[in-house]
């Protein structure tokens, strides 16, 4: 039974990961193997890595809601220098492929980002350009097409030790037009899709539950949305997808794969279920001998093309 | 890294008993051998309420006590994850933990006053157990009289023991932090041979900030994603660094001089 696939050059032995933002900087829990047992990941994901070391936003940071939860970390994470000393040294001894999200508030310090980065010979990149949290860049990137492609120009010239994901989320734009453009300027996949902005309001205080107001939408809540998102950009572009929001369990992960996407990451399911990615390979290989499939390649993108009708319920 | 004490593993519990102890309080016992070994007093335990995908996120509560293979909890209703879980009176319950870094090991040349406030009450009485702490006193504030049992639980440990409520139906009548420093005044409590652990709603451990802060321990519970340290969810302004620390790992308890609260 074969459940490895390449993303855009990188071999996964399966294609399960954490979603960036939800397993830290991934040396966290190296020896907690009663939980989790990371050598079985197709990948890690590390949290997003800025130039210089982020406090974050103020408490609260962490809202319920049904079926899922809002956040508002802010990108707290120790910047590049720290990164690259401190947590990549052993993360490579892993022997997984790393893929490191990256974060900046201007296109100068993306392509920074990106040199470093490919000095220290990480094996790819996930830009960032989607995170509702923050009050300058990220998002102010992946909500323009021009920008949006432009920082993948600027990041390609400078990162050559892999490939590069684009994150992107569907925050009040038209998420196909960003992705073509995306692919256009020679990103080499995309990582669809980052959480959704939101809002919770605590109306016995009358006051926002998150002192910031808008937050992060992750979970099962999200799941249809982001599933929706990547079958419709599966079949506009030719670059690898990989298929993140609210996955729970494998059938929520095999979901993704079906409309489309060549890997997936698990994110807030991890905060609930730390061992809820091991569960999926498993679980995930006892559904291919059920179904006699030998190759996990044979149900990806297997949804065949509808005509969509947008317009009209 | 995280610390060695974190035990992150999931385990499945068995409730044995649910009780109602009046004051949206409840007593919750389960049987969990694998977290009544390890368990050390300070240390909490995430719960999934019910086998659902809601309410999302687990519930983080602090252990009450720990003996032979059960532990247990003082829970107040206060959300629905609460509220699920005091209706929830037998069967099988998804647990993880222990986690979070236990109260520090008491010293020997200092009287540990022990500040409750509510259940906060609960991991300072696992505490004064765990270590048959002699020289110590317990101040507990709540709204109203405590129910019976949880008054006699409070007495099997130290007859140390002042109670504040705050409609006065027993003991002091009015607010532990006025409560503390009247002892204080009368040299009761002497504050430079004194140690605080003090455990209640963020309001309350606010109202104690003119304790000396390196001798003055608050439990923090801002809400986590995980409890284990990588969501950075429950952040807790550190005091010497532009940072936050997180409640879940660096805490749950926090000298007052390290943190902004």
């Amino acid at each position: 039974m074969n459940l490895e696939v390449n993303l855009a050059g990188l071999k996964l032995k399966n294609p399960f990961m954490p979603a960036s933002g939800t397993f830290a900087y991934g040396t966290e829990l190296i020896y907690h193997t009663e939980a989790i047992n990371i050598k079985e990941f197709g990948a890690i994901v590390t949290k997003g890595i800025s130039i210089k070391e982020r406090a974050g936003n103020p408490p609260e940071r962490i809202a319920e809601v049904p079926c899922g939860l809002l956040n508002s970390i802010g990108l707290e994470n120790v910047g590049i220098e720290r990164f690259i000393n401190e947590k990549w040294p052993l993360l490579k001894k892993l022997d997984i492929p790393v893929i490191v999200n990256v974060f900046g508030e201007k296109e100068e310090e993306f392509e920074f980002l990106a040199e470093e980065l490919d000095r220290a010979c990480v094996h790819a990149i996930e830009l960032n350009l989607s995170c509702p949290n923050v009050d300058k860049g990220g998002m102010e990137f992946g909500q323009n097409k021009k920008s949006a492609g432009r920082i993948v120009e600027i990041v390609k010239n400078k990162f050559k030790a892999g490939p590069v994901f684009v994150k992107l989320a569907p925050n009040f734009v038209n998420i196909i037009d960003i992705a073509k453009e995306c692919e256009k300027k020679g990103a080499d996949g995309l990582s669809l899709i980052n959480t959704i902005m939101g809002m919770a309001i605590d109306v016995e205080r009358r006051e926002f539950v998150i002192p910031r107001g808008v937050a992060g939408l992750s979970g099962p809540c999200i799941h249809p949305i982001a599933l929706y998102i990547v079958y419709r950009v599966y079949h506009e572009v030719k670059i690898p997808i990989i298929g993140i929001g609210g996955i729970y369990d494998y059938k929520s992960a095999l979901e993704f794969l079906m409309a489309g996407a060549r890997a997936c990451q698990i994110g807030s399911m991890l905060f609930v279920e730390p061992g809820i990615i091991n569960k999926i390979i498993k679980d995930t290989e006892e559904y291919m001998r059920r179904h006699k499939i030998n190759d996990i390649k044979e149900i990806i993108g297997c949804m065949q093309i509808r005509k969509i009708r947008e317009e009209k319920p | 890294m995280l610390s060695r004490e974190i035990y992150l593993k999931k385990i499945e519990g068995e409730i044995l008993n649910n009780i109602d102890l009046g004051d949206g309080m409840f007593q919750l016992l389960i049987s969990a051998e694998e977290i009544a070994k390890r368990v050390k007093p300070g240390q909490f335990v995430n719960i999934k309420v019910q086998n659902s995908l809601h309410p999302f996120i687990r519930r983080p509560y602090s252990v009450w006590n720990a003996e032979d293979d059960v532990i247990e909890f003082l829970i107040k209703v206060l959300g629905s994850g609460s509220r699920l879980l005091y209706e929830r009176k037998r069967g099988k319950i998804d647990l993880i933990g222990p986690l979070g870094k236990p109260f520090p090991d008491p010293p020997s040349d200092l009287e540990i006053i022990l500040i409750g406030g509510g259940t906060g009450i609960a991991p300072l009485m696992f505490y004064a157990k765990y270590y048959s702490l002699s020289s110590f006193k317990i101040i507990y504030g709540l709204k109203t009289a405590p129910n019976e049992y949880l008054y006699s639980r409070i007495q099997e440990i130290t007859d140390n023991v002042f109670i504040c409520t705050e409609d006065g139906s027993f003991g002091f009548k009015g607010l532990v932090t006025d409560f503390v420093k009247e002892l204080i005044e009368d040299r009761y409590i002497i504050l430079e041979k004194s140690m605080f652990i003090i455990c209640g709603p963020l309001p309350m451990l606010r109202a104690f900030k003119f304790l000396p802060p390196e001798r003055t321990y608050v439990s923090m519970e801002g809400t986590m994603a995980c409890g284990f340290g990588i969501c950075m969810g429950c952040a807790v302004k550190s005091k010497s660094s532009n940072n936050y620390l997180r409640t879940c790992t660096e805490g749950p308890l926090f000298k007052l001089s390290e943190i902004e609260i």
